[in-house]
């Protein structure tokens, strides 16, 4: 990873990428490869395709990193704002940064320090999920603080923030391939694993279901079974 | 003169012999056991690493579940600060080849054991420090051996109150330092509960998980000092004749298969007297096979070879222990 006072670098990119930038005058669009430096004014985007990954280093800050998932199309409108089309990112920042986050339908703030992990949902609202550190959602109206292992719904509604609800964590990190899929580890493994060691200790219950995906700005709950079938 | 002088060095050797049988006799009236030789050193760890390990989820097979980058999102609850008590009991019945854990005499002699645990177990909270956590944990146990099969053993039966304080700091890649403080109390149920034998232990450990697929296995280096406290000690001996320094090595492994897990274990200890020219080398080899019925209640068979070797005479032993156990737990 780049030191303090390195640039925005692209690590890992895996599988096919583009960047695309919003300026005429820097041209059309072009494939990422590792190693290459971000220099592009702002906005841009960034679009992977499918089974394609892509990792920014020390964007916005020295330290930070932020992961993109496959089939994924973000505008980077400005260095803490990012336009959702559609599509999965990681970030994983140290010092307390205050996001924009945006769709077609939806409009957020997130403040806080730690590790997330944010998706569009089919009705252009989001789905985010906190590993690690203290993070503030905010849709204007209504605002929620999530703690290690907390997943909320955010919909396109300025009402529609869900209930925060706890995911099993160390399941979530042996499965989720915005931790697994790249070869470099993040600075916040060790507080990643700390948070889970600790949920595991505070333990009660396992629901026996996992969250099939979400449907008009509501949570799909899949009873998990010998042969799995929808509740 | 020589005749005269013989029978003077014989009377000598009888008295000598009288001496030591009616010494030996007074002490077997009391308690031959030594205190130093604690029972399970394996268990305590064993039982350690359950409560930090929490209970094991099922595995997830479909994979339908894992379309989102985000990973299998399963809903859980967890308590604000983790604080859990833990109830256990345990019950083991086993053969002991050398229960008197001696190197030679009338007493090295096999018989059955059956031994009784109740525990109790505070979980005071688990802290994610960033990067690390801590888990102070509290256990008061009290444990009954009883032996049968051979009256010989008529006086050796004890029992055990413990109480153990542990702070453990987990860090990433399966490290883990303990700092921890035992007290141990055995006492005489034939003399109504009289104690016969205390230590206070501090110690520090360092210690490492593996994982490979559903096989853990662990390291971990510890040392103590154990001040003691003996009430039946030979005269001109002091009460703190067994106050020792101890570093110990244990290496471990569990492997479950179906409802099954095998768990061999290897301790080897060293141990210096602080009041005795003495040094001693122990070590145990341990192999548990343990069957879970339910999360509160598994059946197993196990086997225990513990050796020492001293520098000091008539210190040494084999011991091996084999039998079968049964552990009732609950989580609250």
């Amino acid at each position: 990873m780049g030191s303090a006072k390195d640039g925005p670098v692209f690590g890992m990119v895996s599988g096919k990428c583009f960047l695309q930038p919003k300026n005429k005058v820097d041209g059309n669009s072009f494939p990422i490869s590792n190693g290459f430096k971000l220099a592009n004014r702002f906005p841009f985007a960034l679009v992977s395709r499918g089974d394609s990954y892509l990792e920014i280093y020390n964007f916005p800050q020295s330290g930070n990193t932020l992961r993109i998932g496959q089939s994924s199309a973000i505008e980077i409108q400005d260095k803490s704002r990012l336009y959702f089309f559609q599509g999965s990112a990681l970030i994983s920042q140290r010092e307390i940064t205050k996001w924009k986050l945006e769709t077609e339908a939806t409009l957020i703030e997130a403040k806080g320090s730690g590790t997330w992990l944010i998706e569009t949902t089919e009705k252009r609202g989001f789905k985010i999920i906190l590993l690690e550190g203290d993070l503030e959602i905010t849709n204007g109206q209504k605002s929620a603080f999530l703690n290690s292992g907390d997943l909320l719904l955010v919909g396109d509604q300025k009402d529609q923030v869900s209930q925060k609800i706890q995911i099993d964590l160390p399941l979530l990190i042996k499965t989720c391939r915005l931790l697994n899929r790249f070869e470099s580890e993040l600075a916040s493994t060790s507080h990643i694993i700390s948070a889970a060691q600790v949920q595991v200790l505070r333990l009660k219950k396992r629901y026996e279901a996992v969250v099939g995906g979400v449907k008009d700005n509501k949570l799909q709950i899949w009873a998990i079974k010998e042969t799995t079938s929808s509740k | 003169m020589n005749i005269k002088k013989k029978l003077s060095n014989f009377s000598l050797l009888i008295l000598l012999c009288i001496n030591f049988l009616f010494a030996y006799e007074t002490s077997a009236q009391t308690n031959l056991r030594r205190g130093d030789i604690r029972p399970n050193p394996l268990d305590e760890i064993r039982y350690r690493q359950t409560i930090q390990q929490g209970r094991p989820a099922k595995p997830i097979t479909n994979s339908g579940f894992g379309k989102s980058d985000l990973g299998i999102q399963r809903p859980v609850e967890a308590k604000k600060t983790g604080f859990a008590y833990h109830l256990g009991f345990d019950s083991k019945l086993y053969f002991s080849n050398n229960p008197a854990s001696i190197d030679r005499g009338d007493l090295k002699e096999p018989c059955g054991l059956w031994e009784n645990s109740f525990r109790n177990t505070f979980l005071l909270g688990a802290f994610d420090l960033g990067g690390a956590t801590f888990s102070p944990i509290a256990n008061l146990s009290y444990t009954k051996f009883t032996h049968f099969g051979d009256e010989l053993f008529d006086n050796f039966d004890f029992d055990t109150l413990g109480l153990n304080f542990a702070g453990i700091f987990q860090y990433g890649q399966g490290w883990s330092v303990r700092a921890g403080l035992g007290l141990t109390f055995d006492l005489n149920p034939r003399e109504g509960l009289e104690r016969q034998y205390h230590q206070v232990s501090p110690s520090i450990a360092l210690g490492k998980g593996f994982k490979m697929g559903t096989v853990q296995s662990f390291i971990e280096w510890s040392i103590a000092y154990n001040f003691t406290d003996s009430a039946y000690v030979i005269a001109g001996f002091p009460d703190d004749e067994l106050n020792r320094f101890e570093t110990a090595f244990t290496f471990g492994v569990n492997i479950p298969f179906n409802k099954f897990e095998l768990s061999p274990f290897l301790r080897f200890s060293y141990n210096s007297y602080s009041n005795q020219d003495r040094n001693d080398f122990m070590s145990n080899l341990g192999l548990d096979l343990k069957y879970t019925f339910s999360n509160w209640f598994y059946l197993k068979l196990f086997a225990n070879l513990s050796t020492r070797q001293s520098d000091m005479d008539n210190m040494d032993f084999n011991r091996f222990d084999s039998g079968l156990g049964a552990s009732l737990n609950a989580k609250f």
